[in-house]
């Protein structure tokens, strides 16, 4: 019996087909900076990966369409600022924490101003940098998502 | 067999016997001579015996007998007058015969009477007693076991001068006959231990004893354990504080080696160093090698499945770091990992196996040539090179687990490659239960974490001052008491 | 029937609180200060309910002088405790990060059938084994857990409390005692008890009744702002324990989970292995 049950578990270990493919790190693209602005999806990243902005129905569809843009997974689990503006902000930060599972720390800003348009002018860096040292001077509140999600 | 046949009163008749088993091997030196009127002959095994000892012990004595009327008569003087040697024993048969002649035992036939007598004037080359070469100590004996049983024996005498240490010699193995020793402290070892001990070497069907490795499955648990029950040492000092604690252990002529049962996990993260330092200091360096332990087995496991399926566990920061090193890299992580880790087994092995004036050229391979040229070629990335490095110093803090460390880490890496961190979690129950299910003659290998001990935790989470440890009263019977 | 295996209470409660700690990670929906309150009623009355069986043990007899009909129902119970706990796999999988379990049926099952085949391994090594992993697992995963609530701890806010709806107490209690499925290997087990059953139980239930009051606490002041769209509070709230801004340790709480899975689906299915011989043992006599 128990040598039946490993050689299920080796033959269910062959039959992955993914070990090998799958999880070559440098084959993600991380985001760093989102800007959200009605139905276009602005991302600019961690890894040098050239910033990229996409229209589309939802934020699934932006995201697939990034990804075939920059020919890249995209990884958003490390984003360290969100720009909202234009949008349903409730329903967009729902999706966002529901589906994308960012960090617990990243920022979240609703702004009047056109988000994709400060994420592609400015350094991804200097503008989640300039954000982190507002709310540490006090001249921002506290606007990680879930303080943000718990307020609204 | 025809070993088994008794003496026969003719010598002639036992020594045509004898040419004919051994079929007149060269090394059976027989030297006839006549003493007190009787016909006898004395048989050596060459290299075997010390010639002046045969000389001085021996001959001269057994010339100067006086005339006796029967081999009956001139055996009994020899037996009760003279003293020939401190090690006098009798053969009946011819098994026994052949075992004392091939241990160095000087053996007098006489016609007319069907024993052998049988002195010990062993003289066979032996290693001297040296520092052990697995076992190191800082501040403790520098000396090891042997290959000659007698002389271990001896260590352990010097050290545990109680009349309470008994020593029993015993004979295993169909063929070689090699002698082996039980030893225990006759009012600390639970009875009930010995007896299946001397029980489960009485049930082996050897031919041979040349490893500890032919010995230690018949002492342990039938089915499949991770960790071995039983323990091996070549240190006197570190056999005799096993023995103080009520554990039986086994001497075997050939090897500088003592089998211990039983053994507990825990015991594999200590060394008698322990007890000559402070005990803050003894503490750090348990704690050190228990962390080394979990590092050894599960640092490659761990960074790949992170790397490759939970990036967000790792901040930004490294993860970038880790990004570029990888860019290059053909392969993936998983394939590097194993790569690297096949590598480092190779060297290990052929740094073992070769003789000692090539050695060097395998760390200067190894090192710079597959070390360096790897990484510059991108082939294997340098964080992974660095796991790697810090997974395989882990263990060899503990060399004691290195066979188990060296199968449990590829693995450990396997599961985390294929299914991330869930998979090791899995794989380490696994782990954990076979450790747990690892037991000998009753006493739980996990002892005393599980079933608890608060009094044997005093040496293992710590370690206690001698102060509080003298005197304890301490044996291993308490760790079966509780399972 | 092996009645040379003696458990003590330690090792009782561990396999016991396990099962009842993962049921508490794959807890779904909202829940309150009154789930807190409602959970601890719930354990009181299983006590209770346990109670009169447990004595039978005070005589010294085991399972092995139970009926058929009694043995039959334990281990219908149980083996409806372990397709819950399965199930409960299969649901929290994917928002645990396992591997897999978010691509499709195929990985769910994947996932499911590495934990069962790891069960029937531990489950073939017997009883004294499992006990003794038991305690070990559960001392490093209360550490792990433990670090891992304070951490999210830092995200904490008494608002939160204000925040969340309160449930309805009856509600509540009914949650509770579904979730509670692990009497029946309770039953069974106590009968291996060191002769210190009562106390052994009392414990169990003690300890039960702090550890979740403690981790639904932990769940209600870290999640309450988002408790409306978060599926699985408790195993949100450790997610989001981020001891520092730059380093997240929920991988400790993956870990954990994943040992508590296997430990909990294995403490039932040595249950289920023992009932079945003792029941088959009494057909056969």
């Amino acid at each position: 019996m128990r040598k039946i049950l490993f050689l299920l578990l080796i033959l269910s270990v062959i039959t992955l087909t993914s070990c090998g493919e799958q999880g070559n790190v440098s084959m993600r693209a991380y985001v760093r900076t989102a800007a959200i602005d009605g139905n276009t999806l602005t991302l600019a990243f961690f890894s040098g990966e050239e910033t990229v902005s996409v229209s589309a129905e939802d934020l699934e569809k932006a995201k697939s369409k990034a990804e075939i843009e920059i020919g890249k997974e995209i990884f958003v689990g490390h984003t360290e600022l969100i720009l909202l503006s234009d949008c349903d902000s409730r329903g967009v930060l729902e999706y966002i924490f529901r589906r994308w599972k960012p960090s617990p720390s990243c920022m979240v800003l609703k702004i009047n101003e056109n988000g994709g348009e400060a994420v592609r002018n400015r350094d991804p860096q200097e503008l989640s940098g300039a954000v982190k040292v507002a709310v540490e001077q006090g001249k921002l509140p506290e606007c990680d998502i879930i303080n943000v999600l718990s307020e609204n | 067999m025809a070993e088994n046949k008794t003496l026969h009163n003719n010598m002639e008749e036992n020594i045509t016997i004898i040419k004919e088993i051994s079929e007149n091997s060269s090394d059976i030196l027989i030297n006839r001579f006549t003493t007190g009127n009787i016909k006898c002959a004395l048989l050596f095994c060459e290299g075997m015996t010390s010639t002046l000892s045969a000389c001085e012990m021996l001959f001269a004595p057994l010339m100067e007998i006086s005339e006796k009327d029967s081999p009956t008569e001139l055996f009994d003087y020899i037996r009760e007058h003279l003293l020939l040697s401190s090690d006098q024993t009798k053969a009946e048969d011819l098994d026994t015969l052949f075992r004392l002649l091939h241990s160095g035992f000087g053996v007098l036939l006489a016609d007319g009477i069907n024993i052998a007598l049988a002195f010990g004037i062993q003289g066979y080359s032996s290693r001297s007693v040296q520092e052990p070469s697995g076992e190191g100590n800082i501040m403790g004996s520098h000396e090891g076991f042997v290959e000659t049983v007698r002389t271990n024996m001896s260590l352990l005498r010097r050290r545990l001068k109680s009349p309470k240490l008994v020593m029993k010699l015993s004979v295993l193995g169909s063929e070689s006959k090699t002698d082996i020793c039980l030893c225990y402290m006759k009012d600390r070892v639970p009875r009930e231990l010995l007896r299946r001990i001397e029980k489960s070497l009485n049930e082996t069907n050897l031919e041979a004893v040349l490893s500890t490795g032919y010995i230690r499955p018949f002492l342990e648990k039938k089915g499949f354990e991770l960790f071995s029950s039983t323990g091996i040492t070549e240190r006197p000092d570190v056999l005799c504080s096993k023995l103080i604690e009520g554990r039986a252990a086994i001497l075997i002529d050939g090897l500088p080696y003592a089998i211990i049962v039983p053994r507990l996990f825990c015991e594999s993260f200590h060394t008698l160093d322990d007890y000559a330092y402070k005990p803050y200091y003894a503490v750090f360096i348990r704690w050190l090698k228990y962390a080394s332990f979990v590092l050894a087995i599960l640092l490659p496991a761990v960074y790949t499945a992170i790397v490759m399926y939970h990036p967000e566990l790792i901040n930004s920061t490294l993860l970038m770091l880790l990004v570029e090193e990888e860019k290059n890299a053909p392969l993936s992580i998983l394939t590097e990992a194993f790569l690297v880790l096949l590598m480092y087994e190779v060297i290990r092995e052929a740094g073992v196996r070769l003789p000692k004036p090539v050695g060097g050229a395998v760390s200067i391979i190894s090192g710079l040539i597959i070390g360096d040229a790897a990484v510059k070629s991108g082939l294997v990335s340098t964080p992974l090179l660095t796991m790697t490095a810090l997974s395989v110093l882990g263990g060899l803090a503990i060399p004691d687990l290195n066979p188990q460390i060296t199968v449990l880490r590829f693995a450990f890496l396997a599961a985390g490659g294929i299914l991330g961190l869930f998979g090791v979690s899995v794989l380490a129950c696994m782990v954990l239960i076979n450790i747990c299910s690892t037991e000998t003659y009753g006493f739980p290998f996990t002892a005393p974490i599980s079933p608890f001990s608060a009094r044997g935790m005093t040496d293992t989470a710590i370690r206690q001052g001698m102060r509080k440890l003298q005197n304890r009263g301490f044996t291993v019977e308490e760790y079966k008491q509780k399972s | 029937m092996n009645s040379t295996i003696k458990i003590s209470p330690p090792q009782l409660i561990s396999m016991l609180l396990i099962g009842d700690v993962f049921a508490l990670f794959c807890l779904r929906d909202s829940i309150s200060a009154m789930t807190a309150l409602a959970f601890a009623a719930a354990a009181t009355l299983e006590f209770l309910a346990a109670l009169p069986f447990l004595l039978m043990y005070r005589g010294g007899r085991s399972i092995a002088s139970a009926g058929k009909i009694y043995l039959s129902v334990l281990l219908i119970f149980i083996i409806i405790r372990i397709f819950a706990i399965l199930s409960m796999l299969w649901n929290t999988g994917e928002i645990i990060f396992a591997p897999f379990a978010a691509s499709g049926i195929w990985g769910r099952i994947l996932v499911t059938a590495v934990i069962a085949v790891s069960c029937f391994y531990i489950v073939s090594k017997g009883i004294k084994a499992l006990s003794r992993a038991c305690v070990i697992s559960a001392a490093i995963g209360a550490l792990c857990v433990a670090v891992v609530m304070i951490s999210a701890l830092l995200q904490s806010d008494f608002e939160n409390f204000r925040r969340v709806p309160s449930e309805n107490f009856f509600s509540e209690l009914l949650r509770g005692l579904s979730l509670g499925g692990g009497i029946g290997s309770l039953l069974v087990f106590a009968g291996f008890s060191d002769g210190r059953i009562t106390s052994s139980v009392l414990w169990y239930f003690i300890s039960n009744i702090i550890i979740t009051v403690c981790i639904i606490l932990t769940g209600v002041l870290v999640c309450g702002g988002i408790m409306d769209i978060t599926d699985f509070p408790i195993a949100a709230a450790a997610q989001l324990s981020q001891p520092i801004a730059v380093q997240r340790i929920d991988s400790l709480f993956l870990s954990v989970f994943a040992v508590f899975a296997v430990f909990a689906a294995a403490v039932q299915g040595s249950a289920a292995k023992l009932v079945i011989n003792q029941l088959f043992s009494k057909k056969t006599s």
